[in-house]
């Protein structure tokens, strides 16, 4: 039964098939049966038949042979020839009788079995009942053959019974004979109806089975093409350009029906996807775009690890409009595998036409760069006509200010008098900013200090002042810092910079050159700076190890001076003398000779630090927040790693103090930062005794 | 066990890749900062998996990558790199690496990168 369920679909053409070759085996086998048996009653109809001939030919012969033995010869012939009939007559009853074995018709011996039914058996019965006398007086009679006194008066008594019986005795087998035909004809006719019905059945089986496979074919015909006429559906409706791709890059004949709105081509199965693109993407992005497909391609790359390296996940194009001329679209394709039975087959190409979102984010941008005071022509114009050390020491300054004024709204205040003191403190300040930018000439810049001051004003009349009413000044104030910052960025752009000269080792540290370079970066960052040098511990280095650490101080110093010390402004706010101090040092200590840069600015900001770290990704958030802070503080050393949002000619590129490492290990010299935020940051390096020179030695050198 | 090899110029990111890898049966046998390096403890160790950096000193992932896939043939390699430049991190792949990571990335976005690596 599991098998037979197991067939599934196939189940109702099996049970067909098999009930066929099992009505064709059982019409088969009843054929040959009944075919059989209607041979045999045919022979016993034969043998009857003869039986009719043989009773006569006996009887014949008896007179035949009376006559010739009356007329006084021998009559040996009849006698020989009324024997044989009689011994075959009842040989073949007593077969018909009891079943046994006889001659053919060819003299052959052949065994008959008992006749059955009640009339045929009734008749051999009667037969036999008229028979067994005569025969007897028949065997007598061949006793009597040589007494010749009573044989005459006995074959007379004969002949007179078997003139009696003969008729009795030739009806009843004629009987035999009929009856017996009669149960072969019926025989034949039940075989006839057999076939006619096996026939019959096998016909309709074989229309059942028809019918059914016509009907299965339909039934998955239909199924067929609604499926094809559901995914026509789909590929006419969807909004996406779906094509397919095979390893040569060749489209495919079913695609959506956008694809030709997308790309202003008709017809595009069995083009090359290369074609397609060619006047739509550079060559290079065509190369790179063939490249990628072909590691999609290749089932060693993953592919869900590649999807970031989609190079037209967003293109500009200029595709054929409608009305004839050129439009401009910016389109994303997305690339994936089609896989059949573990194969990539194709890759499944999705284009999406993202013009709209593009625009949408273009302007939100736009938005948000005019809300945040973006850069201007107008603005750079006026930049460039300025004196850069002037401009400069500006922008510090009034950084500088807008930070105070930062402070002075940050604070806490609990009245009404508070809060005009916040207003009054800023507008000052506020005020001398829009008077030096006038001075400088920057329009812009007083047009921002013009609109802060508004805001200020409107607050100055307002009786009852909140907290929450100084947001909108907070929001401007950081639009105007960063006006600020950028400005600042491009004024660090402007002058045009020698290459580095290459450093001659020198023989002694040149502490004059670290100063000037000191002093030429603070000018530019609007700062100003002293140096103290003690550089007592010298002698016991050698010219390769100066070289080395005056690159290391080169570096240590420039980083102080971008990072550490602050604007004039903010360090006079934060109760600091105006001007930054660097101290440079290298002193004898007892394991060896200890470098150092120490300045007196705002010290490293951790905080800044691990928002660093994590936008990098070298950590993970929690991990971040757990951090030793020797191991947060050594990230400045890391190859990339800078807390300078922006690049310039100082800072913010993440080289320096990666090579402050790079020379601290060749100095086979260990790193220390000793940090106070908002006062002051020291990094030295301990040069251990074992590296340096012996005193003496060091005289001769 | 299988065998893992980490290049990365930045010891930072050498030890976070080396902490959080998160694949059971993997131990880091070595590590490098670049490529010429890459190519030698690759040589020595032969791992399995391999995690590399693009721009790094003396020789880059773009072409340390196919030195590596020689040495190492059947070594699954993993780019882990900022993405600056398409063009050049899909060179790097088609030289015989199998993936791609773009730092930062986080801790899952590394161990689902890995465990998709050496998946079948």
């Amino acid at each position: 039964m599991k098998f037979i369920n197991d067939l599934g679909k196939y189940r109702a053409i099996v049970i067909s098939v098999a009930l066929f070759i099992f009505l064709d085996a059982g019409v088969l086998v009843l054929n040959f049966y009944i075919s059989s048996q209607i041979a045999d009653d045919a022979t016993n109809v034969n043998l009857a038949g003869r039986q009719r001939m043989l009773s006569q030919k006996a009887t014949k012969a008896l007179f035949d042979y009376r006559q010739e033995y009356l007329s006084g010869g021998s009559g040996e012939a009849p006698f020989r020839e009324m024997l044989a009939a009689v011994s075959l007559f009842d040989k073949t009853l007593q077969a018909f009788d009891q079943g046994g074995e006889t001659l053919n018709a060819s003299g052959q011996p052949i065994y008959l079995a008992a006749v059955t039914g009640a009339e045929s058996r009734a008749t051999v019965a009667q037969s036999l009942e008229i028979w067994q006398p005569i025969l007897r007086d028949f065997h007598a009679l061949e006793k009597l053959h040589a007494d010749p006194s009573s044989y005459a008066v006995f074959l007379n008594q004969l002949v007179d019974s078997a003139r009696a019986n003969n008729l009795g005795l030739l009806k009843l087998m004629n009987d035999l004979t009929n009856q017996l035909e009669t149960v072969a004809r019926n025989k034949s006719e039940t075989l006839r109806m057999i076939q006619a019905a096996a026939i019959t059945l096998a016909i309709l089986n074989f229309f059942l089975i028809l019918f059914h496979f016509i009907g299965q074919l339909r039934r998955s015909d239909a199924v067929a093409d609604e499926a094809r006429r559901e995914t026509q559906e789909i590929l006419s409706t969807v909004r996406e350009g779906l094509l397919l791709l095979d390893d040569q890059l060749v489209i495919g004949s079913q695609y959506s029906g956008s694809i030709p709105e997308i790309f202003g081509e008709q017809e595009v199965g069995g083009t090359s996807f290369r074609d397609l693109l060619q006047s739509l993407v550079s060559e290079g992005d065509m190369n790179t775009t063939e490249e990628y497909i072909k590691l999609l391609l290749n089932h060693e790359v993953k592919e869900n690890l590649i999807g970031s390296l989609n190079p037209l996940s967003d293109v500009e194009v200029s595709v054929p409009s409608r009305s004839g001329g050129l439009q401009v679209k910016h389109l994303s394709f997305r690339f994936n595998r089609a896989i059949e039975a573990g194969r990539i087959r194709h890759i499944l190409v999705t284009v999406l036409d993202i013009t709209e979102t593009v625009r949408l984010r273009d302007e939100l941008e736009q938005a948000q760069a005019r809300q945040s005071g973006g850069l201007q022509m107008g603005v750079l114009k006026e930049l460039l006509k300025l004196d850069q050390t002037a401009l400069a020491g500006f922008l510090s300054e009034t950084e500088g200010a807008l930070l105070a004024i930062n402070e002075i709204l940050r604070e806490k205040v609990e009245d009404m008098s508070g809060y005009r003191d916040k207003v009054n403190g800023s507008y000052r300040i506020m005020h001398k900013i829009k008077g030096d930018a006038g001075t400088l000439g920057l329009p812009h810049i007083v047009d921002a200090a013009h609109n802060f001051e508004d805001g200020l004003e409107a607050l100055r009349n307002n009786s009852g002042l909140k907290g929450g009413d100084f947001l909108p000044l907070t929001l401007s104030l950081n639009a105007f810092l960063e006006l600020i910052a950028e400005l600042k960025e491009m004024v660090a752009l402007f002058p045009q910079r020698k290459a580095p000269v290459a450093v001659v080792a020198p023989s002694r540290l040149e502490a004059d050159k670290i100063e000037r370079l000191a002093r030429r970066i603070a000018q530019e960052q609007g700062k100003s700076v002293e140096l103290d040098f003690d550089l007592t511990g010298q002698e016991r280095l050698s010219a390769e190890q100066l070289k080395q650490v005056q690159e290391c101080l080169i570096q240590l110093v420039r980083n102080a001076v971008v990072h550490g010390i602050e604007p004039e402004v903010e360090r006079l706010s934060a109760g600091k003398g105006a001007v930054g101090r660097i101290a440079v040092s290298l002193r004898m200590e007892e394991e060896g000779v200890r470098i150092g840069v120490r300045d007196d600015g705002r010290g490293i900001d951790l905080k800044r630090l691990r928002d660093r770290a994590l936008a990098k990704g070298l950590y993970s958030e929690q991990e971040v927040e757990t951090l030793p802070r020797t191991r947060l503080l050594s990230l400045i050393f890391e190859p990339g790693f800078s807390t300078e949002d922006s690049v310039h000619e100082h800072a913010g590129r993440g080289v320096g103090m990666d090579l402050v490492r790079a020379g601290v290990n060749r100095l086979k010299g260990r790193l220390r930062i000793a940090n106070k935020a908002r006062q002051a940051c020291e990094i030295s390096f301990l040069i251990p005794n074992e590296s340096l020179m012996e005193p003496s030695l060091a005289e001769v050198v | 066990m299988k065998r893992m090899m980490i290049v990365d110029d930045s010891t930072v990111i050498r030890r976070r890749i080396e902490r959080t890898h998160g694949l059971d049966n993997y131990v880091v046998v070595g590590s490098a900062s670049d490529g010429l390096q890459a190519v030698e403890v690759a040589r020595q160790r032969t791992p399995d998996l391999i995690t590399i950096d693009l721009t790094m000193p003396n020789m880059d992932g773009i072409d340390a990558i196919p030195i590596l896939a020689e040495v190492c043939p059947g070594a699954r390699i993993l780019v882990v790199s900022a993405l600056a430049d398409k063009a050049t991190a899909i060179r790097a792949l088609s030289r015989g690496a199998h993936g791609f990571l773009c730092k930062p990335f986080t801790d899952d976005e590394l161990r689902d990168a890995l465990h998709e690596l050496v998946s079948d």
